[in-house]
């Protein structure tokens, strides 16, 4: 199964299942990472991290080590 | 009672902009994410009555983790002490991002109070294509939907009269929120029905919302709230929690059931363009957040803004400083030599004068800062430095309050609030105050100016003192990456927090709020002049100049009265009485209260290559940083000849001399006091802001210990090292 | 004891006392806007508060 981190600048993805648990977990799907949304990474910071991702219509930036938690289909 | 209406919103919203031109009151806004970090409260007149408005911080969703999201829970449960109960709530939503924004409005539904729904950037969501039928989302939120555009005050009339029938009792339509499944609503039920049966122990009505948040956020704020007041409610939760998601998480059936219910809604009354409008603000990310153009272009920024600082607000600091002078040389000649002047000519118009000089420069460098502020350059900011500060154990989240720290290291204190873990907000607080503040500018700019030559560098392009001035600023930042690495590797070890930051629509920075935040600055900063560098400047020249002795002043005398007696000539005469008069005027501040103890604490600061003058004007500026302009001012002038008094303070430190008679001041003086103030705590507010915010004496304590020993070692240092290099020979 | 004296008495008595003010509430957590920041906490303006 692919996860967002695994994307590049340009590529989509349309969430599938959402790993772990607790407050990362809940703000990530508060913030609009949920199943069935659409995703598009716009680039990656400087030092190839953190990334900056269109979703639900604006840009969040987020980290790999939290990118690798959104599942794609 | 007055009306409460709360005002509520995701950051970046235009929330704060929004309050301003409902109220009138004036307060400041920024453009990152968490900037409204005080609740503000303003009045507004509505239908002839009084209501009062409360400003939230702007948060993203009710599921408290943070202290400005338990804020904002607590006064729309009407928990929060001094907070009146809420009678409305007005929400402010971006019409260019509605899906999102409308996941806090569909919590809000929960509560049950009278909902308003103000529609803001509708210009943006114009230009863009984006095509609101507010009738229908009225219709399918059941609160009413007014279209605005805070900036430009459009719509505020209308907001009014929604707020007006809102409060006064006007049939709000029924309309269901988001659908749960079954078995989460039947055990939001159960739960309610628990808590407020007669025999638990909380002792009042426990709201819906605030049930539905106990069940659903495993480890958040109100569960922890409701089970320190409760035991027993903690036991039952997880049966309960098991029971309502059938195995599956909480948080995602929440999420899945509200963004179903935005989807239906922005469906029926929301109409996109089907391709992605590429925006100015997408163009500006590409080249701002560049990897290379990006560090680059942070680099140029500053850079001119140091540069600034010196070229244009130069020629209006001499202006001020020659005002000075002629005020001081006309005070001297009014009043009768004595206590008096010596008071107002070396203590006031020496120290405070000395201070005013650099409100020119203040105001240039908040200007910048104001800028950047607002135009939503700081997120960005916090973008590109992420990975650094995620190897020091802190997210990119805590370069926000550090990059505020460069006006004023309390506003960067009260900006770590949306920090959620207290050991990553703890360790931003603690090295926050290292940022070179808007107080540290006079300090570095009189010894720049004064020891620093001004000569070009790189092929002219750049000027000297302005590097220098760059490289101080960089002293901060440099210490505080290996600083927060130990704090978080020692007594705040923890995990690295998660980043998880929304990067705002650039906007033109608004002239109103950029020219509002500079002239409070400037205000702040003279009134601080006027009452407290005032005060402490007076007493430092009390110190300095009691006891006075009469027997030196006799010895003094009996000397000039040898010099008259000598049949010199006149100009003889003249010259040797002058050098008298600084000899009678050095041996009274050595002997003076402050002298005594400066002689006593002079071993301590002579290996920075500092005299007892320094080192006293250094312990007296403990009040605020700025204050050691002023201390030295008094100090110096009080030791030399009064008529040099308009002179400026510059040309006095040039001229002072050891003991041996040889030059204070060098270069590496220079450079260790700069140093030693880049880096030190010295600054009575910023260390009751810490213990305000951490709620503890012991932070503040800590703070001011590893500040000022970790000046007082780069202090040593670079005055120990630059001699070495052989920057003190005098050329 | 001049008039001098006097007045040069009462201006350091003054500022000594102000001073001594402002510690004070600095120990008990209230900035009183003498920090020069353009978010003075002492200065919001909280309502008051009523019995509950």
């Amino acid at each position: 199964m692919p996860t967002l981190n695994q994307l590049k600048p340009g590529q989509t993805g349309i969430v599938s299942a959402l790993r772990g648990d607790g407050a990362i977990h809940q703000r990530l799907q508060e913030m609009g990472i949920i199943e069935g949304a659409s995703l598009e990474v716009i680039r990656m910071a400087p030092l190839g991290d953190p990334m900056e991702i269109l979703v639900q219509g604006y840009h969040l930036s987020l980290r790999k080590s939290e990118a690798a938690l959104v599942e794609l289909a | 009672m007055p009306t409460t209406i709360a005002v509520i919103g995701n950051p970046n919203v235009g929330k704060t902009t929004l309050f301003n031109a409902l109220t009138g009151l004036s307060q400041v806004t920024g453009n990152y994410p968490g900037v409204t970090v005080e609740r503000k409260v303003g009045t507004l007149r509505i239908n002839g009555t009084t209501a009062h408005l409360v400003d939230l911080p702007g948060t993203y969703s009710l599921a408290a983790r943070s202290p400005d999201e338990m804020i904002v829970v607590d006064v729309l449960l009407s928990q929060q002490a001094g907070e009146d109960p809420i009678d409305a709530v007005l929400a402010v939503v971006d019409a260019t991002n509605l899906d999102r924004n409308l996941y806090l409005v569909s919590q809000l539904k929960e509560l049950g109070k009278p909902l308003v729904v103000a529609l803001n950037m509708c210009d943006l969501a114009d230009k863009r294509q984006i095509k609101i039928d507010t009738d229908v989302l009225s219709r399918e939120l059941g609160a009413p939907v007014v279209r605005i555009c805070a900036n430009k005050r459009i719509g505020i009339d209308a907001l009014n009269a929604a707020l007006a029938a809102a409060t006064h009792g006007a049939p709000t339509v029924h309309v269901n929120g988001p659908e749960f499944p079954e078995a989460l609503t039947r055990e939001v039920d159960a739960l309610e029905a628990r808590l407020n049966h007669g025999d638990h122990g909380l002792g009042r009505h426990v709201q819906r919302l605030e049930v539905f948040r106990l069940l659903v956020d495993r480890g958040g704020y109100v569960e922890a709230r409701l089970s320190q007041a409760d035991k027993d409610i903690a036991g039952s939760l997880d049966e309960s929690r098991a029971r309502a998601g059938a195995g599956a998480s909480l948080a995602a059936i929440e999420a899945r059931s509200r963004y179903a219910w935005i989807r239906q809604i922005v469906a029926a009354g929301v109409r996109k363009p089907t391709t992605r409008v590429t925006t100015v603000s997408d163009k500006l990310d590409a080249v701002i957040t560049h990897p290379l153009l990006g560090t680059f272009i942070f680099a140029l920024i500053m850079t001119i803004v140091f540069q600034a600082i010196f070229s244009w607000a130069g020629p209006l600091m001499d202006l001020v400083d020659a005002a000075f002078g002629a005020i001081g040389e006309s005070v001297s000649a009014m009043l009768p030599e004595g206590m008096l002047q010596s008071l107002v000519v070396d203590g006031i118009i020496a120290g405070v004068g000395n201070v005013i000089i650099f409100l020119p420069q203040i105001m240039v460098l908040m200007f910048f800062i104001a800028i950047l502020e607002d135009c939503g350059y700081m997120a960005r900011a916090a973008f590109l430095m992420d990975k650094l500060l995620s190897r020091c154990g802190l997210s990119g989240q805590s370069f926000i309050p550090m990059l505020s720290s460069f006006a004023c290291a309390i506003p960067g204190v009260m900006a770590t609030r949306p920090i959620g873990n207290r050991r990553d907000r703890i360790t931003t607080i603690l090295v926050a105050p290292l940022m070179s503040c808007s107080a540290r500018l006079p300090v570095y700019t009189l010894m720049i100016t004064a020891f620093i030559p001004d000569t070009k560098v790189i092929g002219g392009w750049l000027n000297l003192q302005g590097l220098v001035l760059t490289g101080m600023y960089s002293v901060g930042i440099a210490v505080a990456i290996p600083v927060a690495w130990t704090l978080k590797r020692t007594i705040l070890k923890g995990e690295t927090p998660p980043f998880l930051l929304e990067l705002p629509t650039y906007k033109l920075p608004q002239w109103g709020t950029v020219l509002r935040k500079v002239l409070r600055q400037g205000k702040e900063f003279i009134v601080r002049a006027g009452t407290i560098i005032f005060a402490v400047i007076v007493v430092v020249w009390a110190l300095s100049y009691f006891p006075h002795s009469d027997e030196i002043t006799a010895m003094f005398e009996a000397e000039r009265a040898k010099v008259a007696a000598s049949g010199m000539s006149e100009e003889e005469q003249s010259i040797a009485i002058s050098e008298i008069d600084a000899e009678e005027s050095g041996a009274h501040l050595r002997n003076s209260y402050f002298g005594r103890m400066g002689l006593a604490i002079e071993p301590l600061v002579r290996p920075l290559g500092w005299d007892w003058r320094i080192g006293m004007a250094t312990i007296a500026s403990f009040p605020a940083r700025e204050v050691v302009i002023a201390t030295l001012g008094t100090i110096f002038y009080l030791g030399s000849d009064v008529d040099e008094t308009s002179d400026s303070l510059k040309t006095v430190l040039h001229e002072s001399t050891r003991a041996d008679g040889s030059k204070l001041f060098n270069i590496p003086v220079a450079l260790s006091i700069m140093v030693f103030f880049a880096l030190c705590c010295q600054c009575g507010a910023t260390l009751a802001v810490i213990r305000r915010e951490t709620q503890s004496n012991a932070w503040p304590v800590f703070a001011f210990g590893y500040m000022t020993a970790l000046a007082y070692v780069a202090a040593l240092f670079t005055y120990q090292f630059t001699t070495w290099l052989g920057w003190g020979v005098v050329t | 004891m001049s008039v001098e004296g006097v007045i040069v008495g009462l201006i350091v008595g003054a500022c000594a006392l102000y001073l001594g003010r402002h510690a004070y509430r600095m120990l008990m957590g209230k900035p009183g806007g003498a920090c020069g920041c353009s978010d003075c906490p002492s200065k919001t303006v909280t309502p008051k508060t009523k019995g509950t």
